[in-house]
């Protein structure tokens, strides 16, 4: 057994420093820009002590002796070790500081539920991710499971949502119809747009297998959509949100590309060569959204070929 | 079905244009899963999360685009471009996938 506890010993970190001379020269540094940080953090807590230098009864030194205290001992460490030594004097004040000024200068300090309080925050700031880990899950775990406080919380918050976004609208039917019919008044589903007479590539290159008889210049066309997210939400069908924003967005590639054949049309063009789509955000405003398809190509003249082409 | 972002296919004989074949997806445009991507953000789990509803988009988007394509008669298609857009949204978090291309039919 004694035997055990020996070799425990000799494995720790600073009995095998010990050993080693050029490692225990070092030691013998970090241990002492440790005492200089402690030297300078207790004098810094004398002078806030000495000169009163509080407010409302709570003294300076409190803080600025922690911070006096790291701040020295690292200036020292990267002076004689070139290396930070953790700011441990700055620990060591804290506790040095809470000791003194709420024990010894407080001897007759009852245990109530202030001075408990007083203990968890300190050490809360000493230990901040234990005590942290402690409160919210170890505490909080046991409340729960408990009092099954937070079953109650999550059930009320659900019951809440379902009462106000799931219930069936008044304005449901309404909105459905007025939406159903916007879409059918402009917009034909079964339009193909590769037969309107107007063979439309993405290519950049021109095909080596069609002729183009006449480059007729660059050609944009464009269409603005939007999306009234306040009126969807409103009227209790949010979850159809995303396919009614596609759908605006395919209506919108297709309009745009619709006015960019008529105008190819219209030029005598019957192939677009580089088509690229851009889909830009106009930028929301009070739920609204706006966005803008930009479709854009060079015109050309094809020699017609019926054997290579769709036209 | 081939896809391919050149404009011309080596070694193939483009025999048809057929034109413009196109596909979309959209993700996030609902409020509330906005709301909990962003907190989601806070413990580090979107950027996962979304790069996988971006490869679901994205999937659905090329699967429509094949489908118009085989509806044409096409076996590949060239000039293939992929873009995503933000449309807004609560957090900013609508994104729209379009791809699009030439569909074409190749021996």
């Amino acid at each position: 057994m004694l035997n055990k506890i020996k070799q425990k010993i000799n494995d720790l970190t600073i009995t095998k420093r010990l050993k080693d001379e050029d490692d225990r020269k070092v030691l013998l540094k970090e241990i002492g820009c440790i005492d200089i940080g402690i030297i300078v953090g207790i004098v810094t807590y004398v002078i806030c002590l000495y000169t009163h230098f509080d407010i409302y009864g709570w003294n300076f030194g409190l803080v600025l002796s922690p911070l006096f205290a790291g701040y020295a001992e690292s200036l020292a460490a990267k002076r004689y070790l070139e290396e930070s030594t953790g700011a441990i004097s700055a620990f060591i004040l804290f506790l040095i500081t809470v000791v003194y000024g709420f024990i010894i200068s407080n001897p007759t300090l009852g245990f109530n539920v202030i001075t408990a309080g007083s203990i968890v925050i300190i050490l809360q700031a000493a230990f901040p991710i234990a005590v942290n880990y402690f409160l919210i899950a170890t505490v909080l775990g046991i409340i729960s499971h408990v009092t099954g406080v937070f079953n109650k919380i999550t059930r009320f918050i659900w019951n809440a949502y379902e009462k106000i976004f799931k219930r069936e609208p008044k304005t449901k039917g309404i909105y459905i119809e007025k939406r159903n019919t916007k879409k059918s008044s402009f917009y034909d589903g079964e339009l193909d747009m590769n037969k309107l007479g107007v063979l439309i590539l993405t290519m950049e290159d021109s095909p080596k297998e069609l002729n183009i008889i006449e480059y007729k210049g660059i050609y944009e066309s464009s269409h603005i959509f939007s999306v009234k997210r306040r009126k969807e939400i409103k009227s209790g069908i949010e979850d159809s949100l995303e396919n009614e924003l596609l759908i605006c967005a395919k209506i919108a590639e297709d309009k745009a590309l619709l006015k960019l054949i008529k105008q190819l049309r219209a030029d005598g063009c019957n192939g677009l060569l580089n088509l690229n789509m851009a889909i830009e955000t106009l930028g929301p405003s009070k739920g609204e959204n706006l966005s803008h398809v930009v479709m854009r190509g060079t015109g050309v003249i094809f020699e017609e070929k019926e054997d290579v082409s769709s036209l | 079905m081939l896809l391919s972002s050149t404009s011309t296919l080596e070694n193939k004989t483009i025999v048809k244009y057929h034109g413009l074949v196109n596909g979309e997806s959209l993700i996030g445009s609902n409020i509330y899963k906005d709301l909990f991507s962003g907190v989601r953000d806070v413990v580090e789990g979107r950027t996962s999360t979304y790069a996988e509803e971006l490869e679901s988009a994205r999937n659905e988007a090329f699967q429509t685009m094949e489908d118009k394509a085989k509806e044409l008669g096409a076996n590949g298609i060239i000039g293939l471009k992929i873009s995503y857009n933000n449309l807004g949204g609560t957090m900013g978090n609508t994104i729209l996938v379009t791809v699009y291309g030439t569909a074409v039919s190749y021996k």
